[in-house]
């Protein structure tokens, strides 16, 4: 049988290592998800981590356990063309084939998640994404072009772009 | 690690007063006792704690299994970003199954060793799949890193029950609010503030609950309106649920709860996978509150 310890009313238990880790642990994700957005630098980084463009893979996957729900005003742009800056910022009008979304955190989940990956292969024709999250003054662009690759074993390549002129204010 | 295993102690069978401290003899003071004894509050919280965990992952299971299984074996994307193993679709599904099959037994099991071995494989999937390309977007895994952590946490404690009644609810707190702060300082935007991401995101794309009816039925300039005050009201709205982190509590740790069961109804009941494990999480915190108001009954009626 276990030796017990039960609880008394107004005592202050010892902290043990393992406690002491964790609260140490969840401060830590508070004070970068207050501190990052903070300054210029943090608030790219943060923008940059929902378009997969971090300096690297280690960064974004250190930043990957900060929630970050329902952050950013993130918009994305769908179109088996490319678009042009004006088409974008709403100046002129989008192909019909085009689409545009609002979407709520991560905009490059339209390309990476989901059944998208298999309709494009399907179709198969390749297709631009175009991403732009906003936090305040910050805004980030994107341009991804997805491929289909209809080999014996089908897949989709992602490739980022540069953006052309134009397409970022 | 060695930790003492969770065993019922006898002797506080007898030191914990029942509720209201009546005095009570036979079969249901015994239940009654037993009920309230450290060990048993603590092997109730955690199976709360993990229930609702599960839940949260296998509300969404009829997405999750067609894209683990087909979408990502069959149709893989090739994008240089992600290293081979973060990318490789049997990861993910390895990442997604494995928790759930041991969290499943440990939820039918009081093996102290099997918990802790469960939650560690269930820090250990969620964190796999908070970084995968198959998954990184998906909010459910990164809340249920955070509330595995701390299931993780209540099991490795062993019979430390000062600790656990003490620091239990604090930590259940503190990590629901840290979630609350996350969202809340992302909104800090004007695209949020003036409510146009959520006119967007809720009150012109969501087809579900009483979006198509507001669509409808009201003008473009008062939705705009309503979705200010809506989105305003969200900031602040998670703003105090993150600040109730400085005054947990049995009855704080309620109010998130009721909070994020608003927040359910008012988006979509897929958000549960999201919200289960803090739902789960500060039950279990508010139960092992109970184990310093049982500690107080006991002090004032002795």
């Amino acid at each position: 049988m276990a030796t017990s310890n039960p609880p008394q009313p107004d005592a202050q238990p010892a902290l043990s290592r393992g406690t002491a880790r964790f609260y140490r642990l969840l401060a830590t994700a508070a004070v970068l998800v207050v501190l990052l957005p903070a300054w210029d630098t943090g608030r790219q980084l943060l923008l940059g981590t929902h378009h997969l463009r971090t300096p690297s893979f280690l960064v974004w996957a250190a930043m990957q356990p900060l929630p970050s729900m329902y952050n950013f005003g993130n918009q994305v742009w769908i179109s088996p063309t490319p678009l042009t800056g004006e088409q974008l910022d709403g100046r002129q009008n989008l192909p019909p084939e085009a689409t545009t979304l609002w979407v709520n955190h991560y905009p490059t989940r339209m390309m990476t998640f989901g059944a998208q990956r298999a309709y494009l292969v399907h179709q198969p024709k390749p297709m631009h994404y175009y991403l732009r999250s906003r936090f305040g003054g910050n805004q980030v662009d994107s341009h991804y072009l997805l491929e289909p690759q209809l080999d014996e074993k089908p897949a989709v390549v992602v490739k980022r772009l540069p953006l052309a002129p134009g397409t970022q204010p | 690690m060695t930790a003492p295993p969770l065993a019922a102690p006898t002797s506080e069978l007898a030191t914990l007063s029942l509720a209201g401290g009546q005095a009570a003899s036979g079969p249901i003071a015994v239940m009654a006792a037993q009920a309230t004894a450290p060990a048993e509050v603590v092997r109730r919280a955690f199976k709360v704690a993990l229930a609702f965990w599960l839940v949260g992952w296998l509300v969404k299971v009829h997405f999750f299994w067609p894209y683990f299984t087909w979408v990502c074996l069959d149709y893989p994307l090739v994008f240089d970003f992600f290293p081979a193993w973060a990318a490789s679709p049997w990861v993910s599904l390895a990442a997604y199954v494995g928790p759930l099959a041991v969290g499943l037994v440990a939820l039918g099991s009081d093996s102290s060793q099997l918990w802790r071995w469960a939650c560690a494989a269930l820090v250990a999937g969620s964190l796999i799949l908070c970084i995968h390309q198959n998954s990184y977007n998906d909010a459910t895994f990164i809340t249920s890193f955070w509330a595995s952590l701390w299931m993780l946490w209540l099991v490795t404690r062993g019979a430390n029950y000062r600790e656990i009644a003490h620091h239990g609810p604090l930590l259940a707190q503190a990590v629901v609010s840290l979630m609350f702060l996350g969202g809340a300082i992302g909104k800090l935007t004007p695209d949020y503030w003036d409510g146009t991401a959520f006119y967007h995101l809720y009150f012109q794309q969501k087809g579900n609950f009483i979006y198509p009816w507001l669509r409808s039925h009201l003008r473009e300039e008062t939705l705009m309106m309503l979705a200010a005050a809506f989105s305003r009201a969200v900031i602040v709205g998670e703003f105090v649920v993150a600040a109730l982190a400085w005054f947990a509590s049995r009855q704080t740790l309620l109010l998130s709860i009721a909070v994020m069961v608003i927040v359910v109804a008012i988006s979509t009941s897929f958000l549960f996978s999201v919200m289960g494990c803090l739902i789960g999480v500060a039950l279990a915190g508010a139960r092992l509150a109970r184990l310093n108001e049982a500690a107080h009954s006991s002090a004032a009626t002795s």
